[in-house]
């Protein structure tokens, strides 16, 4: 401990633990406000989806941040009400049942049969019940019938959600770039608002994270160099005592090391002294782990690279 | 006949500077027996710097034979030197070297933290005896900056004498002290000598003679015993 009682009793050091505690905290604070607006962003768009038509053979079910939740099958039709239909599982449904939007109601009644003809071939359906919605077009088959004309149809059409919607414009070039879009059917966004103020307050906290993050590495860089120069007499006086190059440059690490787990850990408890305050006043943050985490790792990849590079340069 | 520590055979050590090549020390052979008081004497640029440095091993030689306890260190990696130093040789500077974010008796300690013959919970208790034994049982808390020169020194006397070494190795640790102190530095290393430590002093101080057993002259590198 008296090794580490000389770094900790400096007055640079002291600096250096302020200027880093309060850096970090100000990521952990800006991240914890970032994630706040990203939840009420994506509550926002809760109900909203975008819609692609595809080959049968892509898939967008292993693609970041999407989630797809309705699948159906696309058929060209020459019905009344629609130039193409989809058909979407349902399980509740048994054999040839089949629900219709409510505006096929105008022409068939419960119970009536539905007529359907894929690739030549006529394919009787009875009508179960009608649904409210707005899409004309979509119509819910048994799970037994769904399967057995997945064989025969080609397109599909995917409804997807994302699970991060400020990443939309990425997320749709991705789609754009990996999967083959049927150019007449496409792709359709549903219910979203890109005028949405959220997103703008969002990308500027997002600014404020990047200039902190920035500035901690800079700073970090900085104290590095100056403590161990600093220490490099020290180095000198433990190698005349008898110390080992190695366990000399192993306490320089650690001395780094122990400055960042303690400034992690006074910003951790400061932001969580922040939580329990708004608490009070029924708001909740969140911490961002994941943001802390990175600091750590790279703060450590520096700390070894720059070690090993002033191992290097000292002459013992 | 006394125990010979240290024994330096047909040592020389040569600098590179520019194309040219400097002979700090040229072909010295001495022995330092346990028990003794030696005076390495010489003015500026003599190789006194040198000589310290080859005896406490932190230069390696040019050409000859360095033996320490009958060890010798020609193949020996840093590692391996290192702990010899450790176990055998205490070194007291001019410029103290004390660690000034450190109290007296915690610069002390610093040397028995990688002597695993020292038991951790037995560090501060040795720390004060070795700090009374240099007179400075009152000064253990205070930090370099609040002590004199003197103090100071003694304190790296103390910080030197912590893993009880064989040879206590000091280079001009009388440089920057007035006569009173120099005189007190002196009989703590004397009566370290008595006790059975080898000691070296390199020093320009006409001083040391009153306290020397040998005394030796360096001059161009060459050592000449008075």
């Amino acid at each position: 401990m008296i090794l580490y009682k000389s770094f900790w009793r400096k007055k640079i050091t002291k600096t250096y633990i302020i200027l880093f505690i309060l850096i970090l905290f100000s990521i952990i604070i800006l991240s914890s406000i970032n994630n706040h607006y990203l939840e009420i962003l994506n509550k926002k768009y809760q109900d909203s989806y975008i819609s692609i038509s595809l080959n049968e053979k892509d898939k967008p079910q292993k693609m970041k941040n999407i989630k797809i939740y309705n699948e159906s099958l696309l058929l060209e039709t020459n019905d009344e009400f629609n130039n193409y239909l989809t058909l979407t599982k349902n399980t509740n449904l048994k054999n040839t049942e089949i629900i219709l939007p409510i505006c096929y109601s105008n022409k068939y009644k419960i119970n009536d049969n539905y007529n359907l003809t894929i690739n030549n071939n006529t394919y009787s359906f009875f009508i179960k019940d009608f649904y409210d919605t707005d899409m004309s077009n979509e119509l819910k088959i048994s799970s037994k019938i769904y399967e057995k004309l997945s064989q025969e149809v080609i397109m599909k059409e995917y409804k997807l959600k994302l699970d991060n919607w400020l990443k939309i414009d990425k997320t749709i070039s991705k789609i754009k770039n990996k999967l083959n879009i049927n150019q007449e059917y496409g792709l359709k966004y549903f219910k979203i608002n890109n005028e949405d103020k959220t997103k703008v307050v969002i990308y500027i906290i997002n600014i404020f994270i990047y200039i902190m993050f920035i500035s901690f590495f800079i700073i970090y860089t900085i104290s590095l160099i100056n403590i161990y120069s600093d220490e490099g007499e020290k180095n000198k006086i433990l190698n005349s005592l008898g110390y080992k190059h190695n366990k000399i440059m192993r306490i320089n690490y650690l001395k780094i090391l122990s400055l960042i787990s303690i400034s992690t850990i006074f910003s951790i408890f400061l932001f969580y002294s922040i939580k329990i305050i708004l608490l009070l006043f029924n708001i909740n943050i969140y911490f961002n782990w994941l943001i802390i985490l990175y600091i750590i790792i790279i703060s450590i990849i520096i700390n070894v690279i720059y070690n090993n590079k002033f191992s290097k340069k000292i002459r013992w | 006949m006394k125990e010979t520590i240290i024994e330096l055979k047909n040592v020389t050590k040569e600098f590179k500077r520019k194309n040219e090549t400097i002979k700090a020390l040229d072909d010295i052979s001495i022995n330092f027996e346990a028990g003794k008081f030696y005076a390495i004497m010489g003015h500026s640029g003599s190789g006194k710097s040198t000589a310290i440095n080859i005896i406490s091993m932190l230069e390696d030689v040019t050409s000859g034979t360095y033996k320490i306890n009958g060890i010798d260190t020609k193949n020996l990696s840093s590692d391996e030197i290192a702990d010899l130093r450790k176990d055998y040789i205490g070194l007291v500077f001019q410029d103290f070297y004390l660690d000034e974010h450190l109290k007296a008796y915690e610069n002390v300690i610093l040397p028995m933290i990688i002597n695993s013959k020292i038991k951790k919970e037995e560090r501060k208790e040795r720390a004060l005896e070795l700090l009374e034994t240099v007179d400075l049982s009152e000064r253990i808390n205070h930090f370099p900056k609040e002590l004199s020169g003197g103090e100071c020194q003694r304190v790296a006397i103390a910080r030197a004498l912590a893993n009880n070494p064989h040879v206590i190795l000091a280079d001009e640790p009388t440089g920057d002290l007035d006569e009173e102190n120099e005189h007190k530095i002196f009989k703590i290393l004397k009566r370290l000598s008595e006790e059975g430590k080898c000691i070296i002093v390199v020093s320009h101080s006409n001083e040391v003679k009153k306290y020397a057993d040998i005394i030796y002259n360096l001059k161009k590198g060459k050592l000449v015993e008075e």
